[in-house]
């Protein structure tokens, strides 16, 4: 760990779809300038754990981005924001005119923290370049020095730059999503399954791409079933197995731990 | 021996006012992936609005247009924020939900309102006689301010954040999402945008249909024709669809029976389902 500020910070987090719990109890901080990796199998929970950090599912616990809770910063309906009997008035009456007048509505993409989900949700029927655009629809700035970054990171991109993404190889679309998630600028990157059913040629550029973007500052956080993949990139290594971590630790020490050796490297 | 040019002028104005009555209903559509069956009633709102302020409070054509405009307006944002927010992922409650909220509408302005009235609020007389024809003015209005009206919103589809922000929670909404495009007000926005182009085609509709609780039941109807032709969600495809739907109906009625107006477009919806079920053009939100 860096030791410097904490932009995540997720305690006792339990997330259940019905009966059954998909995480229980998970608690771990991540500072500036991490990359922290989650590695798991299938259906250990690393999904689910980005989905809440991104604030797509409801959950217990507590998950604090920039010391703001997360539930927090989803956008409440109009009625429950006028129920919120701790406010005044003003207050609420504030919040709903940020909710429907102005642009910055107070979402996870304004203070930073990007998300690419393992299904990619890219705009299929938009050329890359305007999914780029798109990048930047909350966190303006320098546009084109933003997407020459990108092109300079994914040469491939800016060869199909006026293609559909939705035509797009399965490494393609990739390298778009994150590029997408890089144009807004991100604090913090929060990646799930980045290398899922891609050539190892891409696996490489997405990890040099990702090595490049923590040298630049950006706290990554990478949840990933490849776990040589996550190992050699990450600083701090989490292993989850049925919504708990099993084991925890910098990937040297992870990589002399047997029962690692023997499930997912094979050794 | 057939005098087209009538027909091809009817068919036009037909056309046009259909058109803003089909892109509001793909709209929605569109953006949210859901039916408004409230539509209809929604035009029904803007007829009534307009003719109570333009008429009713002496306010002439301004009060008409302002009032064709705020109160279905108001109507979409409420609708969509009280009933339609929360089931919004439901395509089947909200269709129950527009569906109730359109007989209450329509059965309240058939107890209280004024019926069969049909003044000209906005402009009155025809033009000059061009090649043995004379037009309205009111129906050279609907055909111009529909066109611009539609010109407007590709303009504004295609060349701002927000209208790039249409497109993106059309085609994803998780992706939209993602790059901190807050769907639920873009939704909103979509209900109120589509309210607001069926009050402007209620206000037009008043001169030939006259006010009743029900005038916005056939442009409903002809409205799924059209969005079914043209490709659920494709705005271009609304557009074209409206001026085929108005084409049929005017040669029908003039060329065969006024009694089957209404009937041939929906074979012709029939025919483009078993050909084509796509519609003409694709699926989301398309310019």
């Amino acid at each position: 760990m860096s030791g410097s500020e904490t932009l995540l910070a997720i305690d006792d987090l339990e997330v259940t779809y019905g009966k059954v719990s998909a995480l229980r109890g998970v608690s771990f901080d991540v500072d500036q300038g991490d990359f922290v990796a989650i590695i798991g199998p299938n259906g250990a929970g690393k999904s689910t754990l980005s989905d809440a950090i991104a604030g797509f599912v409801d959950y217990d616990g507590s998950i604090e981005y920039l010391d703001e809770e997360v539930r927090d910063r989803m956008v409440a309906s109009s009625v429950d924001i006028m129920r919120q009997q701790n406010r005044t008035i003003g207050e609420r009456i504030g919040t709903l005119t940020d909710r429907y007048l102005t642009k910055g509505a107070r979402t996870m993409v304004r203070d930073g923290l990007i998300y690419c989900t393992e299904k990619r949700n890219l705009f299929g029927e938009m050329s890359v370049q305007k999914n780029l655009q798109l990048g930047t629809y909350q966190r303006k700035g320098n546009v084109s020095q933003r997407m020459d970054f990108v092109y300079d990171l994914f040469p491939v991109l800016q060869e199909r730059r006026d293609q559909l993404a939705q035509t797009l190889s399965g490494g393609e679309q990739q390298q778009l999503a994150i590029g997408r998630a890089l144009m807004s600028n991100p604090r913090m990157l929060l990646l799930d399954e980045p290398t899922l059913g891609l050539s190892p040629r891409v696996r490489e550029d997405i990890a040099n791409a990702l090595t490049q973007i923590q040298q630049d500052g950006v706290t990554v956080v990478l949840c990933e079933q490849n776990v040589t993949f996550a190992m050699d990139l990450a600083d701090q290594v989490y292993l989850m197995e049925n919504g708990l971590f099993a084991r925890q630790g910098n990937p040297e020490t992870l990589r002399g731990d047997e029962y690692i050796q023997s499930v997912y490297l094979g050794e | 021996m057939v005098d087209i040019l009538p027909i091809v002028i009817s068919s036009i104005v037909k056309g046009s006012l259909y058109a803003l009555v089909a892109v509001g209903f793909t709209l929605i559509f569109g953006v949210g992936g859901v039916l408004n069956l409230a539509h209809g009633a929604t035009i029904t709102i803007g007829a009534y609005a307009a003719y109570l302020i333009g008429e009713g409070y002496a306010l002439g054509a301004p009060g008409a247009i302002a009032g064709a405009i705020i109160v279905p307006g108001l109507f979409g944002a409420l609708m969509y924020i009280v009933l339609i927010r929360r089931v919004q992922d439901d395509p089947v409650i909200v269709m129950i939900m527009t569906l109730i909220a359109s007989i209450g509408v329509e059965s309240l302005i058939g107890q209280i309102g004024p019926s069969g009235q049909q003044p000209q609020i906005l402009v009155s007389g025809n033009t000059p006689e061009v090649l043995g024809v004379s037009v309205q003015y009111h129906e050279l209005l609907i055909v111009f301010v529909s066109l611009a009206l539609i010109g407007a919103l590709f303009l504004y589809v295609n060349r701002t954040d927000t209208g790039r922000a249409i497109l993106a929670t059309s085609q994803d909404r998780k992706g939209a999402f993602l790059v901190g495009i807050d769907s639920s007000r873009i939704n909103l926005w979509m209900w109120v945008l589509a309210s607001v182009l069926a009050g402007i085609a209620g206000l037009f509709l008043i001169p030939s249909e006259g006010l009743s609780a029900d005038m916005g039941l056939w442009p409903l109807i002809f409205s799924f024709a059209i969005v079914i032709l043209g490709g659920l969600g494709s705005i271009r495809g609304s557009v074209v669809g409206a001026y085929v739907i108005g084409t049929v109906e005017v040669m029908t009625t003039s060329l065969v029976d006024p009694k089957l107006t209404g009937l041939t477009p929906l074979l012709l919806l029939l025919v483009v389902l078993f050909v084509r079920p796509s519609g003409l053009f694709g699926q989301e939100v398309q310019v």
